[in-house]
């Protein structure tokens, strides 16, 4: 159920992008466009997983929750 | 009489407890193996580790988005002495586990052969990496020629710069160990250094597969 509710969020269409990027992408075609958001969520992945791994670990060594 | 009794404090109930647990931690700081500074410099290398990490991930989406969108990329053609390098690169973290095993099997001398053996490699990596550069210049390629050199040259040498850092804690180990500061019962240096070299050796494979599939 969880699952289906995250995979359902995430088909959802978002533009949280900053006033730069979405400027640039917009001025772009549509390959060129799919390339920047390609390097945000580059950028954006390593935050996101370091933040997972901590996560992972803190609920581990804590089962009391 | 009563005078030498003992008192029933004094008295040991039951048999004596059993020897602290080493579970790897290995500083035997009186606890029950696991020491607060070994746990602190862990830390501090997992901190070290995700900041190396956000620099290469913010060079890699500057890499492919310039590589996307621009009309001037121009392949680069990359020094075949590349190739060496990463084979010793591979083969000094290979030769670092295997004195690490020696150590755990307290075998000090094998242990600083290898470790010795394996920074000599480290340090023959650098050397390489010089070469390369030496190679692009001879071809005429410099860092401003083309936004693909640009890239490989700010890749290599951020990468050689963390390597120097490894380099230096391989070193400081080898000078610790030969001079027995470091052993099987005191190696949080030795662990940290090696799991460092490890993540420098997995970068470089990211960097190869991203430069020679990309770049």
């Amino acid at each position: 159920m969880r699952i289906a509710v995250l995979a359902a969020v995430l088909t959802i269409p978002a533009g949280a992008q900053c006033v730069m990027c979405f400027r640039t992408a917009h001025a772009q075609n549509q390959a060129r466009a799919r390339v920047l958001n390609a390097g945000i969520l580059i950028l954006g992945a390593p935050p996101l997983v370091i933040f997972a791994g901590l996560l992972a670990l803190v609920v581990s060594k804590n089962r009391e929750w | 009489m009563m005078k030498n009794m003992p008192a029933a404090r004094d008295v040991v109930q039951g048999p004596p407890p059993p020897p602290p647990v080493d579970r790897g931690w290995g500083d035997g700081d009186g606890n029950d193996g696991r020491g607060a500074d070994r746990r602190a410099s862990f830390t501090g290398l997992f901190v070290l580790l995700a900041a190396t990490i956000m620099v290469f991930a913010a060079l890699t989406s500057a890499f492919i988005v310039r590589r996307g969108m621009s009309d001037d990329w121009t392949s680069l053609h990359k020094p075949p002495i590349l190739w060496v390098n990463t084979a010793i690169l591979l083969a000094s973290s290979f030769l670092l586990d295997i004195s690490r095993r020696a150590l755990k099997a307290r075998h000090r001398t094998k242990f600083n052969f290898w470790w010795s053996a394996g920074t000599a490699l480290g340090i023959l990596f650098l050397v390489g990496q010089a070469f390369a550069w030496r190679q692009l210049r001879n071809q005429g390629v410099f860092i401003a020629t083309n936004p693909s050199s640009s890239f490989f040259y700010v890749l290599t040498a951020a990468h050689a710069l963390h390597l120097l850092g490894g380099v230096t804690a391989l070193v400081y180990v080898d000078v610790q160990a030969l001079r027995l500061r470091l052993g099987p019962a005191k190696r949080t240096a030795i662990d940290i250094s090696a799991i460092y070299w490890h993540f420098l050796d997995a970068l470089w494979i990211y960097l190869m597969v991203l430069m020679y599939v990309w770049g």
